[in-house]
């Protein structure tokens, strides 16, 4: 079975890497470009995990985090961005988040090992 | 924690006493039981634009603004009835003219000798601090931001280039070897640099876990060992598996990450060992090289922010001076000890020294 992960990322070409890269692993990737497409694509398309950027327009992360958590979602989310105060990290794990990743302290293919922990096993 | 009022003998002194809180540079206030204002000095009373004359009788209330959230109020209560001293610099204050400050307080149960309890309230204006730090903080988000999205889509794109299954000439390989580095460097200093900034703003601080030193080594030694493998020198690892420690393990790996990639950097032969000696009371986990070592003369002045070594410079003339310091100020806030032993030419040992029975506060 293949699995689905939501992309929530603003930058083109950030999102069209990691698109890129979770195929090559093949996951079946959703994209949204904004926090607002995000909770809607989350809504209907149930993916198995989300990795979140923070600094989006429209919605930012932390408030999909809050409008998962408010609709009782049970899907893991992976924060991955740019931001790497120990303070959004904690506001990010009291949402509720599962694992935080700066992008650029990280190569593009360090992404799967890093979220396939919290892939439902088959 | 009380205050004794004391009088008798040192009664005389009060007058003085007294003149001198009159005169102090703080804002000074002081209630009775029930919060009703019963002396304010001058430094108060031009701090919130009410006269002492105008305020006794009144209680601190007076100054509450709508910003200051609740529940630091009740956490001011909470600890003024228990008898303790209460600390803040997030109260927004509002003057009498409805202009508003932050103010950094003090306030502290004082016990007469009758045994009435009196409440002190020591404050002064941090607006301008405040701001400055606000407007410091915005900055360092907006590099943290505006700098690395774009260098996170170098650093990427130069990856799968070097990465790619495609054949490259010699000269593409070498270049896209070479941003590639450039990239992973400048993504590191702002790494530093942004935890410098943490470090410096006292906002940086430990999240006491159980840290098993194993895994965490393990770990560390699975992301250094590509690093190793690019050099013609051995890593050796000296560890048992059965360590744990209360620390914070990603402040750990960060400090461990810098002493391996100093050695790394500052080895062109022989070897490097990690090694971690535990005894009753502390673990020492150890770097250890064969490298350049750091000079005699220079010693003293290696946690200083940038400061680099003169033989340092020599073999690498792009450091940014800021990984030792780094790892000492990152020591500190775990209680862990950084020492080091290095003879030029011949290399270095440096030892982080963690309390293993540590009480997380």
């Amino acid at each position: 079975m293949t699995h689905s992960v939501l992309v929530a990322e603003d930058d083109p070409f950030l999102l069209q890497t990691i698109a890129m890269v979770l195929q090559e692993h093949d996951l079946h990737v959703i994209e949204a470009r904004d926090g607002e497409q995000a909770i809607n694509l989350i809504r209907t398309e149930h993916p198995d995990i989300v990795l979140l950027d923070l600094l989006m327009p429209k919605v930012d992360g932390y408030s999909v985090l809050k409008q998962m958590r408010e609709d009782a979602l049970d899907i893991p989310v992976v924060i991955i961005s740019n931001v790497s105060d120990d303070m959004d990290q904690q506001r990010c794990r009291e949402l509720g988040c599962v694992d935080y990743l700066v992008k650029s302290d990280m190569d593009e293919d360090e992404i799967f090992p890093q979220i396939k922990r919290y892939l439902p096993s088959v | 924690m009380q205050t004794e009022i004391k009088t008798g003998e040192r009664g005389r002194d009060l007058p003085l006493f007294k003149k001198a809180v009159d005169h102090a540079a703080d804002a000074i206030v002081m209630t009775d039981t029930n919060a009703i204002i019963i002396y304010a000095n001058a430094a108060w009373a031009q701090l919130t634009g009410y006269t002492a004359e105008e305020a006794i009788g009144k209680k601190p209330s007076i100054l509450r603004s709508q910003k200051t959230p609740p529940s630091l109020y009740e956490e001011m209560w909470h600890c003024l009835l228990n008898r303790k001293t209460f600390r803040t610099d997030r109260l927004i204050n509002q003057r009498k003219d409805g202009s508003e400050f932050q103010a950094e307080i003090t306030i502290y149960p004082l016990c007469a000798e009758d045994g009435t309890t009196y409440f002190v309230g020591v404050q002064h204006d941090i607006t301008e601090r405040a701001s400055a730090e606000q407007l410091r903080t915005d900055f360092i988000t907006l590099i943290s931001h505006q700098l690395r999205t774009p260098l996170t889509a170098i650093r990427w794109a130069t990856n799968r280039i070097r990465r790619s299954k495609s054949a490259l000439t010699p000269e593409e390989r070498n270049l896209s070897e070479m941003s590639y580095a450039a990239s992973v460097t400048m993504a590191n200093t702002l790494h530093a640099m942004l935890l410098v900034s943490r470090i410096e703003t006292g906002k940086k601080h430990a999240n006491f876990s159980q840290v098993d030193l194993y895994r965490l080594l393990e770990r560390i030694r699975y992301i250094i060992e590509p690093n190793v493998a690019a050099k013609s020198i051995a890593l050796y690892t000296d560890f048992a598996s059965d360590v744990c420690v209360q620390s914070d393990v990603d402040i750990l790996q960060e400090i461990i990450l810098i002493l391996l990639s100093n050695a790394l950097k500052y080895t062109q032969k022989g070897s490097i060992t990690v090694r971690a000696v535990t005894n009753d009371t502390q673990v020492d986990i150890s770097v250890s090289d064969t490298g350049v070592g750091i000079p005699q003369e220079e010693q003293h002045l290696i946690y200083q922010k940038f400061f680099r070594a003169s033989n340092a410079r020599f073999v690498s003339p792009d450091g940014s001076g800021l990984g030792l310091y780094l790892a000492e100020s990152l020591a500190r806030i775990i209680d862990a000890h950084l020492t080091f032993d290095s003879v030029e030419n011949s290399g270095t040992t440096f030892t982080l020294r963690i309390p293993l029975h540590h009480t997380a506060l």
